[in-house]
């Protein structure tokens, strides 16, 4: 072909990406759930390494007095625990007890010994992969389960 | 990401019915709840260290 005509045709680099259907949705899927694992698997690590640091300041006498001596400090950690209590909560299906006292407490006397309980939380990443892929959302049963509800709405309205 | 937002997210998640964006969202948030209150856990033990270095002097 003339050299000319062939700077017109498109490079293999400037293929067309294919942006919909199926095959991109899938791949879209994959990746999504790619990206799901390693955040599982981050989120597993840094749950261990809060819990060996929380070991380290000592025992709940020693962290309470800690909390005591850092007043501004431990009001912070008042206002982050409960947001880390619902997360392994929610991701790992542990209910009842301190930790979930922990989402609703707002005192500091008991902060060390929600803290003691955090820490001592078994927390494995195959309930965290669980948690986000055990009941996989199918969204198209999801989108009819609404336009159901949508209808049911109207012919209530 | 309030506690109330996190609270429904993850009810969402739980029931199956999430996409993959929202439970990766939900899950970065978590991660930045627990690196948010390991720095504070930081902040607790250098003080601690600190106390307890002033009093071996």
């Amino acid at each position: 072909m003339n050299k000319f005509f062939e700077r017109f045709l498109p490079s293999k680099k400037e293929a067309p990406v294919i942006n919909s259907g199926p095959e991109a949705e899938k791949a879209n899927e994959n990746k999504a759930e790619e990206e799901i694992n390693i955040e599982a698997q981050e989120f597993k690590e840094n749950i261990d390494k809060l819990q060996a640091e929380i070991k380290g300041l000592g025992n709940q006498e020693e962290i309470e007095a800690l909390l005591q001596e850092n007043p501004s400090l431990a009001s912070r950690v008042l206002e982050r625990v409960p947001g880390v209590a619902l997360a392994i909560t929610i991701v790992t299906g542990l209910g009842g007890g301190s930790l979930s006292n922990a989402i609703e407490t707002g005192d500091i006397k008991k902060l060390a010994g929600v803290l003691i309980v955090l820490a001592a939380s078994s927390v494995a990443v195959s309930g965290i992969i669980e948690f986000v892929k055990a009941k996989r959302a199918d969204k198209r049963a999801f989108k009819e389960n609404s336009a159901i509800e949508d209808n049911n709405a109207q012919n209530l309205g | 990401m309030t506690i109330e937002e996190a609270k429904k997210l993850g009810e969402k998640i739980s029931a199956g019915q999430a996409t993959a964006e929202e439970k990766l969202l939900f899950l970065k948030n978590a991660n930045q709840a627990v690196t948010d209150l390991r720095q504070d856990v930081a902040a607790l033990k250098a003080s601690q260290e600190l106390k307890n270095v002033r009093s071996e002097m």
